[in-house]
């Protein structure tokens, strides 16, 4: 347990109960069940149980698991018949650009259930919702918002475990091993696991930008170059102030599950720390996790190891799916938070060395990191100064800034292109609450479940995914009114409480208008 | 890195013939002219100086040997102290029989004179222990008035020409300065100050010899020698204030590291001492940061003739005189020269390139030479990208800093009046377009060379045969530290700059840089720009979106229409083209585009919006035209076969329903 220890701390000092008004759920109070399959491993008669990798409910019996994971693969083994190859051809063309993967959804009166394929079909990973339940928590039902959850789950794993097949591929007794690591990941990721009212937040998964001057963004971005020339060992590279990203150099496939990891789990854990220490040394860096004395050179093991992320590499067209171990150093100075990617050697020679020998280095910890104490004391040494600089300036601008006068409407804005995410209905409370003490910057009301709905109603019916404009107007029997417009592949969702500005559609335009000019004015919304 | 000689002028050497004819020189450092003395004026008295061709050839009296020959600056009065209480005016350009006109003046109290000055053209200052007298002498009348006295105490006295300043020693040991400006026939004490210069027993007076003034960087220094018995010989800079109220404060000192003779000159804002037994050069730049007040030198070097003369010069010899700022009198062989820095010598001198370039910038007149040593340690990759960032904000913020500290200057100088002046500092500006033609152009030739071997580039006269090998990204990020250089000092970057950058960016692969510093708005906005983020499209899909951003918000709304049609999003186009109430003329090049790109519907859709359009008036359009637009849309809706098929389907139809 120790070696995987490591990488799970982030699940540790978070409140297990969400505020009763806040506009989140616990997905565990939604959900029915929540399986990893492989359907090869149960192909003989008798032994069909051996295909379940992982299953919750723990309680839940054996027959049943069996026969959920069976029909499971039933559906998904049936419906193949009816993919035309020209489906089937988008379907391989969607993988290749988004990392997106093959799906079924089965829809019943009590559940909606959520398969999904990944690694060349040979896992299933399958949810479902209780239709009972979400409607006792007030969580509309929203099927790609439900495969998106189901797709994060499983890419956190694998930025922290790599990809399942690595596991199968060395000698079959690793199962239980693999299946020890499901086990140990998913049985404290599925209940600590945190879904928005709006689904469509959900889905849409991307990640925050601060707003920023540009001059003052170029210092950042020296920064960073001058720290990836003086460390050229550091490969990706990550900028965030507060909870928010300022700057990346990494695959963007990788971003979502990066900055979601970061922000919801690493930095809220760390604030306590920093507020009970605020006033001494408060510009002095720090490395979160990872070592905490950096003078001496013991090599770095068990709690002082650093933690390892398998990303993309950035070369997109090359080697689609191909992962490679990063160590992590996270750098935090002034609420700036630089976090450094370094080739984890001991993770490469172990690939190479995969294919003609068993790995049982993947039992043990990484202790071989190319990190060494030193090479942290020198980037210390090398940001110490730097960053609190960029930091306090940063600073400076961000506290200037008005905060944006409470609108009276909510927003979610999305740029599928960037990943660029903002919305009125904060994704991230853990956090920004506490770090800006901005909290919601809207005056009215979360929208009611109903109107929720509706707009992933909408979405799923009235907005093209694949058309890069779009315009459409709907008014709830509640008198809101929600506005999409897509512009240039942009996303923008505005949901207007009633009111009486906005009786006629012809209101809502001038309105929607006005919102634009005056928010967005630097985007082009037409 | 120093040069004797550049410029030169011989002299007839001292020497006392056998035939009683006596030969002296004297050196006026507040004139810069050397004297020759042929029997004390009666064979002739010669002055001569380095700067002007101006020789000055007359005769005086023979009254005995002076001891110090002073010009006024003008070149027509002379000052020399034959006695030790009086000083004699000679008008070089009055004479009588040949011999030139004199007049004897002196002190009131008839005292040594410690020094003897000329103010200004016509006045004269004279010092001795008790009081400094400044007397102004009527060439016509050949009289003299005394104007100002003021009573001092003084063991010595020298006077800095530039800035007008007296400075005297005084007080125990002669440690205690006092400097005194004499500006506008007045006496202006600043405040006294007082000086370590090592003193102890064997050495317990401060000399006139162990004192020098001299500008550096703009400020004045007094310099004094500092001798110690356990270690080496220091030069401590004291600086002067420009206003009466501040006391001079110690500023810099410049480790010597060496006993023994040694003379100092100050070229071009760098100190630099001569040690003779040694025969090295110490070069110190005082702006070179160090920790502490202490410096060291930065060169260490040896003094080289010119090549003009033949056969060389020995230096460093015994009869060697050297006087600030940078003259070299060798008294044996009768020539003074001009000391002269050789700074295309800096790079092989200063091994840390980040020193280097911040030497030769601090450099007078040396733009041309800093601008490709800039360069050529850019092509080697010799610096860091945090020393290019400094070098950069060095260039740009210079004018800035340089105006923010002229205010408050301003602002010092109107609480307490600047009693003193002296030649400004000026710090080297590169604008923009000097940078990009001399820097960032050619670095962009040398990162291309490889993929665009023209010989169209051969103008440059670059030696393409050397290491070529510097990365795209690198250009790029020299550029961008340039751009943050320019956002830094709050200067607008050039449009042509910024493009560059862009598509230094692109050609470096760094798509997702561009990206997201074209998100931020790092760049301004321009249309040559969004058209150019626009072709980058096929590499990077955000580009296109962030191009058409730039386009909204330059409100080219003509411009976005075209790029829509391009994108085949014709509805969208006509949308926009209605939400902007755009002009009408777009309007054919819509029809057109749905004509070829659009399916039946779309295109009935937009005949139908058309004529609604129409039927409300608001087409402003001349009539003529838009039927022939609405025919053309109309017109091949449908085919001819197809038409009739219809009809005969609709006969079909009406023949069933009968």
């Amino acid at each position: 347990m120790e070696s995987i220890a490591n990488p799970l701390y982030f699940f540790s000092n978070l409140s297990l109960n969400p505020p009763s008004c806040s506009n989140v759920v616990r997905f565990i109070d939604v959900l029915e069940f929540f399986f990893v399959a492989h359907p090869m491993s149960g192909r003989k008669e008798g032994e069909e149980h051996r295909r379940v990798l992982y299953f919750h409910p723990k309680g839940e019996q054996f027959e049943r698991q069996t026969e959920i994971t069976g029909f499971a693969e039933a559906v998904v083994n049936f419906t193949e018949n009816f993919l035309s190859t020209s489906r089937r051809e988008t379907s391989v063309k969607l993988n290749e650009n988004d990392d997106g993967f093959d799906f079924r959804t089965v829809s019943t009166q009590r559940t909606e259930h959520v398969y999904i394929r990944t690694e060349d079909d040979q896992f299933i990973l399958g949810v479902s919702i209780s239709k009972q339940l979400s409607l006792v928590s007030d969580y509309p039902l929203f099927q790609p918002a439900i495969r998106s959850i189901l797709s994060d789950a499983y890419k956190m794993f694998r930025m922290f475990f790599g990809s399942f097949s690595s596991f199968l591929r060395t000698i079959p007794d690793d199962i239980p091993k693999f299946k020890e690591r499901l086990d140990f990941f998913y049985s404290k990721y599925i209940p600590l696991l945190k879904v928005h009212k709006m689904p469509l937040l959900d889905h849409l998964g991307g990640v925050e930008f601060l707003r920023m001057s540009g001059p003052l963004y170029l210092n950042v971005v020296s920064l960073i170059t001058e720290l990836r020339e003086e460390f050229p060992i550091i490969e990706k590279i990550l900028f965030l102030y507060q909870d928010k990203l300022l700057y990346y150099q990494l695959s963007k496939r990788d971003l979502p599950s990066l900055f979601r990891y970061l922000t919801h789990n690493l930095l809220p854990t760390t604030l306590a720390p920093e507020l009970e220490h605020s006033g001494r040394n408060a510009s002095k860096g720090r490395y979160l996790r990872g070592p905490t004395d950096l003078t001496t050179d013991a090599p770095l093991l068990g709690d002082e190891a650093l933690s390892v992320v398998h990303l993309h590499s950035e070369q997109e067209s090359e080697d689609q799916m191909e992962l490679i171990g990063y160590q992590m150093m996270v750098y935090r100075c002034l609420n700036a938070t630089v976090c450094m990617f370094v080739r984890n050697t001991g993770e490469a020679s172990r690939r190479s060395s995969e294919s003609s020998q068993s790995s049982s280095t993947r039992s043990s910890p990484p202790q071989n990191g190319v990190v060494s104490r030193r090479l942290l004391r020198n980037i210390d040494h090398f940001l110490e100064t730097e960053l609190a600089l960029v930091a306090s300036k940063i600073g400076d601008e961000v506290g200037d800034e008005k905060f944006p006068d409470a609108t009276d409407f909510h927003y979610i804005y999305f740029n599928p292109s960037s990943l660029s995410m903002t919305s009125s209905l904060s994704t991230s409370p853990s956090l920004s609450v506490a770090a800006s003490g901005s909290g919601s910057t809207s005056k009215v009301p979360l929208p009611p479940v109903d109107v929720n709905r509706l707009v992933c109603d909408t979405m799923s019916n009235f907005v093209s995914e694949t058309e890069e404009f779009g315009e459409c107007f709907v008014k709830s029997s509640s008198d809101w009114w929600i506005v999409i417009k897509k512009v240039n592949s942009r996303l923008l969702v505005l949901i207007l409480p009633p009111s009486s500005y906005t009786s006629s559609l012809a209101d809502v335009q001038s309105k929607t208008a006005t919102i634009v000019k005056s928010h967005f004015e630097a985007i082009f919304f037409s | 890195m120093l040069e004797l000689g550049a410029q030169f002028i011989p002299f007839e050497p001292d020497r006392s013939a056998h035939d009683g004819n006596i030969t002296r020189n004297f050196f006026d450092c507040s004139s810069q002219r050397i004297c020759t003395m042929r029997n004390n004026g009666a064979l002739g008295l010669t002055s001569k100086s380095l700067q002007n061709d101006k020789i000055t050839n007359v005769r005086t009296k023979d009254r005995g040997e002076p001891s110090t020959v002073k010009f006024s600056s003008d070149g027509r009065l002379c000052a020399m102290q034959r006695t030790p209480n009086t000083a004699d005016i000679i008008f070089l350009e009055k004479t009588e029989n040949s011999l030139c006109l004199e007049l004897t003046v002196s002190t009131k109290s008839k005292e040594p004179l410690l020094a003897v000055e000329w103010v200004t053209n016509n006045q004269l200052l004279l010092v001795n222990n008790h009081s400094a007298e400044l007397l102004y002498i009527n060439e016509d009348k050949k009289s003299s008035k005394v104007i100002k006295t003021t009573n001092v105490n003084a063991a010595w006295a020298i006077y800095y020409a530039p800035c007008q300043l007296l400075l005297i020693a005084n007080g125990q040991s002669c440690s205690n300065l006092q400097p005194l400006v004499v500006a506008h026939s007045q006496f202006t004490r600043m405040k006294n100050f007082e000086v370590d210069f090592g003193g102890s027993i064997s050495k317990e007076n401060f000399l006139e010899k162990d004192a020098a003034i001299a500008t550096i960087y703009g400020k004045v220094y007094v310099m004094v020698f500092r001798y110690s018995n356990r270690s080496a010989t220091m030069l401590d800079l004291y600086e002067l204030p420009f206003d009466a109220t501040t006391v001079p404060s110690f500023k810099h000192s410049l480790i010597l590291g060496f006993n023994g003779g040694c003379g100092i000159h100050v070229i071009d804002n760098l100190v630099i001492v001569h040690h003779q037994s040694s025969q090295k050069s110490l070069i110190f730049d005082i702006r070179v940061s160090s920790p502490s007040k202490s410096h060291s030198p930065l060169v260490t070097t040896t003094i080289e003739p010119h090549p003009q003369h033949q056969p060389p010069p020995a230096v460093y010899t015994n009869f060697w005189f050297t006087f600030l700022p940078e003259v070299v009198i060798d008294s044996s062989g009768g020539v003074m020269y001009s000391l002269r820095l050789k700074n295309e010598k800096a790079q092989l001198e200063i091994a840390e390139k980040h020193t280097m370039l911040e030497f030769l910038a601090r450099r007078k007149n040396e733009k041309k030479l800093f601008v490709s040593t800039l360069l050529s340690c850019l092509r080697a990759r010799a610096l860091s990208l945090r020393q290019i960032r400094k070098v950069f904000a060095m260039l740009s913020g210079a004018g800035k800093a340089e105006k923010s500290e002229n205010p408050s200057e301003n602002g010092t100088a109107s609480a307490t009046k600047a009693v003193m002046s002296c030649e400004k500092y000026a710090s080297l500006t590169v604008t923009q377009q000097e940078m990009q033609s001399s820097v960032l152009i050619p670095l962009r030739f040398i990162m291309s060379s490889f993929s665009r071997t023209s010989a169209s580039w051969n103008f440059l006269n670059f030696k393409f045969q050397e290491d070529l090998s510097l990365p795209e990204s690198y250009v790029a990020n020299v550029m961008l530290q340039y751009l943050r250089s320019l956002f830094d000092a709050e200067i607008t970057p050039e449009a042509y700059l910024i493009e560059m950058v862009v598509e230094t960016l692109a050609e470096a692969g760094e798509m997702s840089k561009l990206q997201q510093i074209v998100t931020y708005r790092v760049i301004n906005d321009s249309k040559p720009l969004a058209f150019l983020l626009l072709s980058y499209e096929a590499r990077c899909a955000t580009l296109f979106q962030s191009g058409v951003d730039i386009l909204a918000r330059n409100k080219a709304s003509d411009e976005i229409v075209e790029v829509m049609l391009e994108k085949k999003q014709i509805v969208d186009a006509f949308r926009f083209i209605d939400v902007r109430n755009l002009n009408d003329a777009l309007i054919p090049k819509v029809v057109e585009a749905a004509n070829h790109h659009c399916s039946r519907q779309t295109r009935y859709a937009i005949k139908e919006h058309l004529t609604e359009k129409k039927a409300k008036g608001i087409f402003f359009l001349n009539f003529k035209k838009f039927s022939s637009l609405y025919k053309s849309i109309g017109d091949d809706l449908y085919t001819e076969a197809e038409i009739q098929e219809a009809n005969v389907e609709q006969s079909n139809c009406t023949l069933f329903e009968i």
